[in-house]
């Protein structure tokens, strides 16, 4: 059996940037992500307005509880007032758990549609946007030459060996993007693999007759979505907000007195160049 | 423009471009009319959520304070009738005593100036009865030796002689 898991193109003509063919378009990812976009702005603006109803609602409850989650982890991770992140998080999270959730919908009947993140190009523009916010907040906090200190870390080596780290920084540095898009982009991607497999397998149950065939395939990719999409799917909008935010937080790395308490030091303040050093 | 291509699962390309941009718009739009107003209104509530806690905090440090104060008048109170009765039963006590040593003391001056009185009278009857003897004897003893006595010539001798037997009488 032959999945085709490859994306459906239109060309603008060729306009190659090394190896990156910037006229040529995967629609299919194009038209999932303007779905998810404008559901997401349309839930947004719902959300708006039960906020705006002034009696409280459940959607308001929800809400509210995973705001004050998020402004806890910023609070906690990066500082009391780095709450520009605020919008980014919630952006992110909303985005791709509707990006995720559209898996729900029955897309056998609807082919050029999938989930908006199981395509490398949707996740890794959000990690890009992501990682340029965080250099942008780390020069302003750190200043340019606290910023380019950070390359040297750990900070407590003698100096030529934080020289050796240099490029293991920049590596890092570079490599944030790729693996915050690519965690995402496997899942999603994994899950809707998982679904076409599930959905074929049916096929196979054709001998039970048409009534047994439907209802054990209609259960099993039933089950399967329940977990995978809205479980899954969750969880990977939650954990790209989180490493988010403590990518914001590692920004501050170097920052000579820390202003805002973090976990580390409950923990003591001598552990925590070490564990500074463990968060790469 | 064609649509028969087809790009590989991790091949990057122009829709890297336009997803980022799609991105930026919707948290632009998002920015612009959503988060404000969402914000205000959250941290508005958690203000005043937090305002709540610390009201209540505030009145049940208060109601503590009321309750060990209310305790405290309470005690007092107590303290204060229990001071009032004491007082009471001592000055009672007190009255009673002095009652009974006015009593004892009228008791004992009634029977001082009874015995007073006894003996003045008694005084009395024997200055009489001395001078009743003295005639009797002035009388007694013309008739015996005939002749008259003269009473301011022996007055001193009968009154002598009646001394003598009133000591007598008086020593026991």
């Amino acid at each position: 059996m032959n999945i085709n898991v490859n994306h459906p193109t239109a060309s603008l003509g060729s306009c190659p940037i090394g190896p990156i063919n910037l006229c040529v378009f995967n629609y299919d990812s194009l038209i999932s992500t303007a779905l998810a976009a404008i559901v997401t702005l349309a839930v947004a603006f719902w959300i708006r307005g039960q906020l705006e109803s002034g009696t409280p609602t459940k959607v308001q409850a929800i809400f509210e509880w995973g705001y004050d989650l998020l402004r806890g982890l910023i609070k906690q991770n990066v500082s009391d007032d780095a709450l520009f992140i605020i919008p980014l998080g919630l952006t992110l999270f909303l985005y791709i758990l509707v990006a995720n959730w559209l898996e729900i919908l029955p897309l056998g009947f609807f082919p050029v549609l999938h989930g908006a993140n199981a395509d490398w190009n949707a996740t890794l523009a959000m990690g890009l946007v992501v990682i340029a916010v965080v250099q942008w907040y780390s020069i302003r906090v750190l200043g340019l030459r606290g910023y380019l200190r950070r390359f040297t870390k750990p900070f407590e080596l003698p100096l030529i060996a934080r020289i050796l780290f240099i490029p293991l920084n920049i590596l890092e540095e570079l490599v944030k993007p790729v693996t915050l898009s690519l965690r995402l982009f496997g899942n999603i991607f994994a899950g809707g693999v998982m679904i076409f497999l599930i959905a074929s397998a049916g096929f196979h149950l054709e001998f039970l007759g048409p009534v047994p065939h439907s209802v054990i395939s209609t259960i099993l990719l039933a089950a399967w979505k329940a977990f995978d999409v809205i479980f899954i799917g969750f969880i990977q909008a939650f954990i790209f907000m989180l490493l988010t935010v403590i990518y914001f937080g590692m920004a501050r790395e170097g920052l000579e007195h820390e202003p805002h308490e973090t976990t580390q030091e409950t923990t003591g303040r001598m552990l925590t160049p070490i564990q500074e050093g463990s968060h790469d | 423009m064609y649509l028969a291509g087809e790009a590989g699962v991790i091949e990057i390309n122009g829709t890297v471009v336009v997803e980022l941009i799609t991105f930026l718009v919707m948290l632009a739009i998002l920015a612009r009319y959503v988060y404000p107003e969402v914000v205000k209104l959250a941290e508005a509530r958690q203000r005043a959520v937090d305002e709540q806690l610390k009201e209540a905090e505030k009145a049940r440090t208060e109601a503590e304070a009321h309750l060990k104060e209310a305790q405290a008048k309470l005690e007092d109170a107590r303290k204060t009738a229990q001071g009032v009765v004491d007082a009471a039963a001592k000055s009672a006590e007190q009255l009673r005593a002095e009652m009974r040593d006015k009593a004892e003391e009228e008791a004992k001056r009634i029977a001082e100036s009874s015995r007073k009185e006894i003996e003045a009278e008694r005084d009395r009857a024997l200055q009489s009865v001395r001078g009743e003897v003295a005639s009797l004897v002035v009388a007694a003893t013309e008739k015996v030796i005939g002749e008259t006595l003269d009473v301011t010539k022996h007055r001193h001798l009968i009154d002598k002689a009646i001394e003598e037997v009133a000591s007598g009488d008086g020593s026991r």
